[in-house]
């Protein structure tokens, strides 16, 4: 177990090269952060002593091998903008995005699984139809309409949740719902088809004949199967996820890595770009390999696969 | 000769779903959601094509006399105006226009980039596989909407970078199903079949294999169609997409956002618009998908 662990680390290795190779080769072709920086009667001595001090008049390769040697070593460069360390700047707003990642991921799972669980189970019914619907107008709407047309309903009209900002529940309530409409949508749909596919087998029959409750069956030998793809699914998600996450954090003036990634990049802040990027990446390896570890535990057959 | 008419009855048995239009049709017919997403999207599709002779007025034509006027009050603009006094109708059309046209392109784009490097992955192998593989991986381990805005805001907005950047999303689904159907086909009995009765590679390809890949490449062409409108969108409404004067949905419903306490219908008629097409291309691609290949059923993520 340990070394297909090790393995999968290691395999995630180029991808991180791979990731930050291509952002930090389209800040450099995206012209000269002293520009945006100093102001604009800024002499070109002030401009050389800016480039020197963050080490932009070097050739590319060596600012890109410097900084792969200084991230190795912890030091991950300072904002051109807060003048504070950019991994300083990153964790700051870290809390905001955790807690909106977590809210929106719960919310989706609580509502998405138990509608895709009663569409199967009482497929062709009327339920069944609406969860349907419900789930191809999640899939097709766009995050950041969804937020502005919440707004313009539940906080300019009805007054129950303020529009913007972070610090009360209220105030995460209308980013949570925004941002898990889509998830919600793929679980409902996935969980469905999932079940359907289940309810068909042999031994769910076989758990019928036995006499058990129809909730022992839906709940203890179908669901549990069921989950499977899903598991599955919620570390793919992630990335939508974080993407989403820019556009609904804008729209609801969230301060979490989502707006700190947009303003740093129309900043060219060039170290929290890198440092965004990097995490981002890390973050989603990470919770694949947590996934991949969670699918071993529901399925005991892939468990028993990938042992040496 | 014999040779072919082996190659012949071999390809009869091949599992290629062939399908004629008229009971292609019919079936789609049968389903209500996708009928109601062909017509959707068909709708937007012709009033599109046509906007230059529908509107009313030109995209950018201002009248600060009748600005913010809303839907239904105006004989002349049917949808109201927006802060400038400009026809929503006739930028609602034109947007179509904007928004189809870069998302068709984005996605035809991405097929060929993509099949060609599924193809090449599948038939040459070994390091052509490895390299296109991970470069893949490397993508598809990176949220995309992220990499999108860096691309757009880094290179600096236009219309062909749009396009681009819609391909870039694109291309990996298109590759790996392409190589995986690829890969599985050549464990088929119908293609040893080809190769033994002295088929060309060519012909293989053009004949058994192409036949066997274009039932997923229409299914997954309506639901990138779907997502890339959406990105378009996004990006758009975050000022990096299509650039004004020229109107967008997403640009559309940006500009309403500041006016959302007094004037609704700037940011909720072009996000309706939006998810009915979005929604049209989602249901026609479901639909789609049951007609020509049952297996995938319940397929879409």
């Amino acid at each position: 177990m340990a070394r297909f662990l090790i393995g999968r680390v290691l395999q995630s290795v180029p991808a991180l090269v791979g990731v930050t190779l291509v952002v930090f080769l389209l800040l450099h072709a995206s012209g000269d952060p002293a520009d945006l920086m100093l102001p604009p009667e800024a002499t070109d001595v002030d401009r050389q002593a800016f480039r020197h001090a963050h080490g932009l008049d070097r050739s590319l390769h060596v600012q890109y091998a410097l900084f792969v040697w200084h991230t190795m070593r912890g030091d991950l460069g300072q904002s051109f903008t807060y003048g504070d360390p950019a991994l300083d700047v990153l964790l700051r707003r870290l809390p905001a995005t955790v807690e909106l990642a977590l809210t929106s991921t719960a919310l989706a799972l609580l509502v998405g699984v138990p509608c895709g669980v009663v569409a199967a189970f009482r497929r062709n019914s009327i339920a069944d139809y609406l969860v349907m619907l419900g789930a191809s107008l999640g899939q097709s709407v766009a995050g950041f309409w969804l937020g502005l047309v919440l707004i313009m309903l539940l906080s300019v009209q009805l007054g129950l949740f303020p529009a913007s900002g972070r610090g009360t529940l209220a105030q995460l309530v209308l980013p949570a719902v925004t941002l898990s409409t889509w998830l919600m949508a793929l679980l409902a749909r996935l969980t469905r088809s999932s079940m359907l596919e289940v309810l068909r087998s042999d031994y769910i029959t076989t758990a019928y004949a036995k006499g058990l409750a129809t909730r022992t069956v839906v709940l203890r030998h179908a669901l549990k199967n069921a989950l499977i793809p899903i598991v599955t699914v919620l570390g793919v998600s992630l990335s939508y996820q974080m993407g989403g996450a820019v556009v609904v954090e804008t729209v609801f003036n969230w301060p979490g890595l989502g707006t700190l990634t947009f303003d740093s990049v129309l900043r060219r802040d060039y170290p929290v770009v890198l440092v965004t990027v990097l995490f981002v990446g890390l973050v989603f390896v990470v919770v694949n390999l947590l996934i991949d570890i969670l699918y071993g535990l529901v399925d005991p057959r892939i468990r028993v696969e990938s042992r040496p | 000769m014999s040779s072919g008419a082996t190659e012949a009855t071999m390809s009869a048995r091949a599992p290629a779903h062939r399908v004629s239009l008229g009971a292609g049709a019919r079936w789609l017919g049968r389903s209500k959601a996708a009928t109601f997403g062909g017509v959707v999207l068909g709708t937007i599709v012709v009033v599109a094509v046509l906007a230059p002779y529908l509107t009313p007025h030109p995209y950018d034509a201002q009248d600060f006399t009748r600005a913010l006027q809303p839907p239904l009050t105006l004989a002349s603009h049917p949808l109201g105006t927006d802060q400038f006094g400009r026809d929503i109708a006739s930028r609602i059309l034109h947007g179509a226009r904007v928004t189809l046209a870069v998302s068709v392109i984005g996605m035809v784009v991405a097929s060929v980039v993509g099949v060609a490097a599924g193809l090449a992955s599948a038939y040459i192998g070994g390091a052509v596989d490895a390299v296109i593989m991970r470069i893949a991986d490397v993508q598809l381990s990176f949220p995309y909407l992220i990499l999108a805005i860096a691309m757009m805001a880094l290179l600096g907005p236009s219309l062909p970078l749009l396009v681009v950047v819609l391909a870039v999303r694109g291309w990996v689904s298109y590759a790996r199903t392409i190589r995986g159907v690829v890969l599985s086909l050549q464990q088929q009995e119908f293609i040893a079949a080809a190769i033994a009765s002295g088929a060309r590679p060519r012909r293989i390809v053009s004949r058994h294999v192409l036949p066997n890949v274009l039932a997923p490449i229409i299914v997954l062409s309506s639901f990138e169609l779907a997502a890339m409108m959406l990105i378009e969108a996004s990006l758009s409404f975050l000022g990096l997409g299509v650039q004004p004067p020229m109107p967008s949905w997403g640009s559309m419903i940006s500009q309403g956002r500041e006016y959302i306490y007094a004037a609704w219908w700037l940011t909720t008629i072009p996000g309706v618009v939006l998810m009915l097409a979005v929604l049209g291309a989602n249901q026609v691609g479901d639909g789609l998908r049951d007609l020509l290949d049952p297996r995938l059923r319940g397929a879409r993520l």
